[in-house]
C-alpha cells in the first residue's frame, strides 16, 4: 500500500518537474537550463546519475545566427580524393570539437559553479573568464554542454518520427495523424495561429487557453466543412495543402471551395 | 623652463579589463582543477612464471605500483582530442583515433608513477608539461597488461565519471 502511495507521488513529482521544464521553456524561450546529477570523488566534481548533489547551468539559446557564426569560425578545407570527384576540389568542414569551446564561450551564461561567468559587449565571454571557466574538471563541463546540445539536435528516432508522420499528413487521402510529434505539431499550431490570426510565437504561450481551445475547434470546424464540401472525382481539386490543427488538412487559402 | 608633462589618461574600459588584485591572489574554486588535482591508479601485481600478473588486490607476495595522473580540464580535452580527431573525407565522418587519444592523455597528464623505485631509468620527466620522449618510451615498455590496465583505469576517471 505504503509502495504504491509512493510510486503515485513520485509520478506526482516527475509530472511537476517536466511542467515546470516545459513552463521554463515556454516562457523562457532564449534560455535553456541543464541539471547534471553530481557528486565528489577524488576530490573533485564528476557528473553521477545517482549522485547527491545537482549541478544546474544556463545556456542562451542556439540561435541561427549563434550556430552560423560558430560554423564560420570553425570550419577549414579538406582535399577530397581524386578517386572521388575525378579531380581536385575541396571541401569545408566543421571542427566539431573546436565548436563545443566556442559553444560554451557564446553560449554559457550562468551556473551553480562558484566561477562568476563575464562577457564583454559583444556577448562573448571574456578571455580571462573563460580561462576560470575552461578550467573545471572535463566530465562535468561534457555533461553540460552534452545536455544542451540535447536540446538543440534533432535525433534519429525524431527524425524518423517525423518521416513517418509527414507521409500520413501530405499524402492525398490523409486526415490527420494520431499522437503528433513535436514538429507535426508545431507546425500545425503555429502556421495555423499566425496565418489565420497573425499569432506569433511569441504570444501564444500567453494566449488564455479556453480562447485557444475555441479557436482551435474552429479550425477544425471549418477544415472539416471544406473536406465536405470539396468537389469529388479529383477534377480541381486542392493542389497544395496547409495542415490544420492535430494534423489534419484543409484547403489553403488560395483555393476555390464551392459554396453549400 | 621645466616642462611638466600632463598626466596619462586612462580610458576606463582598459581599467576595467585588468584583474582586480584581489582576484589574482585568490585562490582557485573548489572546482578549478590544479596542478595538484590528481587521482591515483594502484597496480597490484605478482610474479609467476617469469612474469608479472595481475591481481584484483593488496596480499601476500603482491607488489603494489602507483601511477599518478592530472584530471584534465575542459581546454585540454578540447586540446587533446583535436589532436586525435580527423576528418575522413571519403566517409563524411570525423574519426577519432582512439591510440592516439590514449597516447596523449597519458604523455600529457601522467605526473608520476613507483615503478623508478628501484630503477632510476624508468624515471618519469617532463619537459613543457609533456613526457618526454624516453619517458613515455618507458611506459610503452611496461608489460602489455599493465599498459592496458593503466589505460583503463585512467580513462574509467578520464571519461566515465570514475
Amino acid at each position: 500500500m505504503s509502495n504504491e502511495l509512493g510510486g503515485i507521488m513520485g509520478s506526482g513529482l516527475q509530472a511537476e518537474q517536466i511542467a515546470r521544464q516545459e513552463c521554463e521553456e515556454l516562457y523562457d524561450p532564449d534560455h535553456v537550463r541543464v541539471r547534471v546529477r553530481t557528486s565528489w570523488k577524488m576530490g573533485f566534481c564528476l557528473p553521477d546519475e545517482d549522485g547527491d548533489s545537482e549541478e544546474t547551468a544556463v545556456f542562451a539559446t542556439m540561435t541561427f545566427g549563434d550556430n552560423f557564426a560558430i560554423e564560420k569560425g570553425t570550419q577549414y578545407e579538406v582535399e577530397l580524393g581524386e578517386k572521388m570527384t575525378g579531380g581536385k576540389a575541396t571541401t569545408h568542414v566543421t571542427d566539431i570539437v573546436e565548436y563545443k569551446r566556442l559553444l560554451v564561450k557564446r553560449n554559457l551564461l550562468g551556473w551553480s559553479l562558484d566561477i562568476p561567468i563575464e562577457r564583454d559587449e559583444s556577448g562573448w565571454m571574456t578571455p580571462e573568464c573563460y580561462e576560470r571557466v575552461s578550467s573545471v574538471p572535463a566530465p562535468l563541463m561534457e555533461s553540460f554542454v552534452r545536455k544542451f546540445e540535447e536540446s538543440v539536435e534533432v535525433s534519429e528516432e525524431e527524425e524518423k518520427r517525423i518521416d513517418r508522420q509527414c507521409a500520413l499528413l501530405f499524402s492525398k487521402s490523409g486526415h490527420g495523424v494520431a499522437d503528433a510529434c513535436e514538429a507535426v505539431s508545431l507546425f500545425c499550431t503555429l502556421g495555423n495561429f499566425s496565418e489565420k490570426f497573425g499569432i506569433s510565437r511569441d504570444y501564444l504561450p500567453k494566449m488564455s487557453y479556453k480562447e485557444f481551445l475555441l479557436l482551435k475547434i474552429m479550425i477544425s470546424k471549418e477544415s472539416d466543412s471544406s473536406r465536405h464540401n470539396a468537389p469529388k472525382g479529383g477534377g480541381g481539386g486542392a493542389l497544395s495543402q496547409i495542415i490544420g490543427p492535430g494534423g489534419r488538412a484543409r484547403p489553403s487559402r488560395g483555393t476555390k471551395i464551392a459554396l453549400p | 623652463m621645466a616642462v611638466v608633462q600632463s598626466k596619462e589618461v586612462v580610458k576606463q574600459g582598459e581599467v576595467l579589463q585588468q584583474p582586480r588584485v584581489d582576484e589574482k591572489l585568490m585562490k582557485p574554486g573548489k572546482y578549478e582543477i590544479t596542478n595538484e588535482t590528481t587521482f591515483t591508479v594502484p597496480i597490484y601485481a605478482r610474479e609467476k612464471d617469469g612474469r608479472w600478473v595481475l591481481m584484483t588486490g593488496p596480499g601476500k607476495g603482491i607488489d603494489i605500483n602507483t601511477v599518478v595522473f592530472r584530471m584534465w580540464n575542459y581546454n585540454e580535452e578540447i586540446e587533446i582530442r583535436k589532436l586525435a580527431t580527423s576528418y575522413d573525407a571519403g566517409k563524411r565522418v570525423h574519426m577519432i583515433d582512439n591510440d592516439a587519444l590514449n597516447r596523449f592523455k597519458v604523455q600529457r597528464l601522467m605526473v608520476s608513477w613507483t615503478f623508478d623505485k628501484d630503477n632510476p631509468r624508468l624515471r618519469i620527466q617532463h619537459s613543457n608539461r609533456v613526457l618526454t620522449d624516453e619517458s613515455w618510451a618507458a611506459f610503452t615498455q611496461l608489460q602489455p597488461n599493465f599498459i592496458s590496465f593503466i589505460l583503463d583505469e585512467m580513462n574509467k576517471v578520464l571519461e566515465f565519471n570514475g
